[in-house]
């Protein structure tokens, strides 16, 4: 059995920028809740992946979307909107709906190439506002196999 | 992580060159064995009689038996073949497990299957013998199902190595044995307390399947004597290796059941520990008494600096929780494990069914707001938490949650549950919109002690 890196609910994480060597230091937040990684727009903007985030808000259609047709608008999403937005907008990956608890969001995916503690991990993330920022980077559970999360670890900062 | 030891390595590196074969004959003969142990002044069940033959078993006086007593096969393994009896009852019958009642004509049945080879090593004809009972220390009260645990210590070179308590379950039929469905707990060899649980079928567990008890952090009593015990019953049988079982008593205290000359491998399941490298560590040293044996022990394996946080249990991202409601409500529900949340939090629905009815019925007459903006969450928190202080005697406490850049005013409730073999108690959040993925979901407030492993039980 691999040994396991045992990591706090905080840590950094290097961001490298797509398609080459340079990477950025972000703080993370180690988010079991969550299941995909999450970077927030300003990390997004250091990435150059920032026009992927204004031109998803400028070309996605504006979508009703409640609790009864929000499967029915995923798919509709998923087969017809992805593909043509993906043609028009360049480092897109894919678009999610997601039921938070505050209602449901739209968020744009991009691939990303992080590295927490010994780990390389390629992943996809999506592009959110989080307009408080301690934590720009939101590591998700997806991405956290082969960690053992000790939530003592680390001084984690609330918000 | 170190080397698992495996059967094949078992055998040839350390049971072939540490036993001998008399003291492997010796070990497979408890009746024998009880000799050995009482010739060496060590503890072991009383022995009320011996039947070798047909002969003996139809002159065999049953009444001189007391009411409780356990009838087992002399080269028996496994468990297979043992009777334990509890009592009489009003007809003079044995009461045994699971109801059963035995007269002296069922006893004569099962000594005579037992005579036959039934329950034996290769089926060779047997001698069955009657024992004193071992009843059930308190410690153990809540984790034991019918029978009694006992204690398995792996002695290696006078040196314990490794320890596993053994419960018996509803599924064991009452029995401590791990192939029959019983459960394994881990054991710090350093101060005797119980570490991770594994059980046939169920996998990692951390509550007892039919009592929703935790099972870590139980202290074994008495701890340092029962390492002693189980070095010197190693060497009073012989063995070089070897897997003492050991059961605590509520009178007697520790009392050696059997030694065995070929124990089972899955105590580095119970432990999360591999063998080998313990094994080894142990193998060239000269261990001139129990007391240095013990010593040894505690030296070797006491936890190393960082170590310590392995030995907190650890839970995947879904976990069976059990809550404490209103009027002794025990409601099982599986919870989210969240580090992104706070605060620890139920739905609405979940606090009506553990019966705080009126509480939600009371928190019905203060406007809540849904949400918040950021600039008077704080105010609000506050102005909340006065009302709700004042409202009803449940609520304790508010929790302003950050939510797609608002915040979600809950109100709090003090709650215990039980998660991860752990009695936790809280102040937890309640989602009176009922809007939270699942019934429970832990926050990191709750996780302090654990780990937890995202890649365990995903779906």
């Amino acid at each position: 059995m691999p040994k396991k890196t045992i990591i706090g609910l905080a840590e950094e994480v290097k961001i490298f920028l797509p398609g080459t060597k340079k990477f950025i230091r972000r703080k993370a937040k180690i988010d079991t809740g969550a299941r995909t990684t999450a970077i927030d727009i300003s990390v997004a903007k250091k990435l150059g992946l920032y026009t992927v985030y204004t031109q998803f808000k400028k070309l996605f259609p504006k979508l009703e979307l409640t609790k009864h047709n929000f499967q029915k608008v995923r798919e509709t999403i998923r087969t017809t909107i992805t593909p043509k937005l993906r043609k028009q907008i360049p480092g897109l990956y894919d678009i999610r709906v997601i039921p938070a608890t505050n209602g449901i969001s739209v968020r744009p995916y991009v691939k990303l190439h992080l590295h927490l503690r010994n780990r390389h991990i390629d992943t996809i993330a999506s592009l959110v506002d989080r307009k408080i920022l301690i934590y720009p980077v939101l590591v998700g559970k997806k991405d956290l196999a082969g960690f053992l999360i000790d939530p003592t670890k680390s001084d984690y900062e609330e918000a | 992580m170190g080397k698992v030891l495996g059967m094949n390595a078992r055998n040839l590196v350390f049971i072939h060159p540490y036993n001998s074969g008399q003291a492997v004959k010796t070990a497979n003969n408890k009746l024998a064995t009880k000799e050995k142990l009482f010739a060496a002044g060590l503890p072991s069940a009383k022995l009320f009689g011996v039947i070798k033959n047909r002969k003996e078993l139809f002159n065999f006086d049953w009444s001189s038996l007391p009411s409780s007593f356990v009838l087992k096969p002399n080269f028996g393994l496994g468990g297979g073949g043992i009777v334990i009896l509890y009592g009489k009852d009003k007809q003079g019958h044995w009461i045994s497990t699971g109801e059963n009642v035995y007269d002296i004509a069922d006893l004569q049945r099962h000594t005579s299957n037992i005579l036959d080879g039934n329950f034996s090593l290769s089926n060779i004809p047997d001698i069955a013998y009657c024992e004193e009972r071992l009843r059930l220390a308190e410690v153990f009260k809540n984790v034991s199902y019918q029978g009694v645990p006992d204690i398995r210590i792996l002695v290696f070179n006078s040196v314990p190595v490794m320890a596993m308590l053994r419960l018996p379950t509803k599924q064991s039929d009452g029995k401590a044995n791990l192939h029959l469905g019983g459960i394994g707990v881990g054991v710090d060899l350093v101060n005797g307390t119980t570490t991770f649980a594994t059980a046939k079928q169920l996998g990692q567990i951390s509550l007892h399947p039919d009592f929703n008890t935790p099972l870590s952090n139980i202290k074994i009593p008495d701890w340092d004597n029962i390492l002693r015990i189980s070095i010197e019953a190693a060497k009073a049988v012989g063995l070089g290796y070897a897997g003492v079982d050991i059961v605590l008593d509520k009178q007697y205290g520790p009392m050696i059941l059997e030694v065995n000359a070929h124990p089972g491998l899955e105590i580095q399941n119970a432990n999360r520990i591999t063998l080998r490298d313990r094994l080894d560590r142990v193998a060239g040293l000269t261990i001139t008494s129990a007391t240095k044996g013990l010593s040894v022990c505690k030296q070797l394996f006491a936890k190393q600096d960082g170590e310590s946080d392995l030995l907190n249990p650890v839970l995947g991202i879904y976990e069976p929780v059990t809550v404490q409601g209103k009027n002794a409500i025990a409601m099982p529900v599986r919870a989210l494990i969240d580090t992104g949340l706070t605060s620890t939090t139920i739905t609405k629905d979940t606090a009506i069914k553990l019966g705080f009815t009126e509480a939600l019925a009371a928190i019905q007459t203060l406007q809540l707001p849904a949400s918040v903006a950021v600039d008077r969450a704080q105010a609000a928190e506050d102005n909340f938490r006065t009302k709700i202080l004042a409202l009803q005697s449940d609520w304790v406490d508010v929790a302003a949650v950050r939510s797609e850049g608002q915040y979600l005013i809950r109100p709090k409730l003090p709650l215990a549950f039980d998660l991860g073999g752990r009695r936790l108690t809280s102040t937890v959040a309640v989602a009176l919109d009922n809007k939270l993925s699942h019934p429970m979901v832990i926050g990191r407030r709750d996780l302090a002690g654990f780990l937890i492993n995202p890649n365990r039980n995903k779906k």
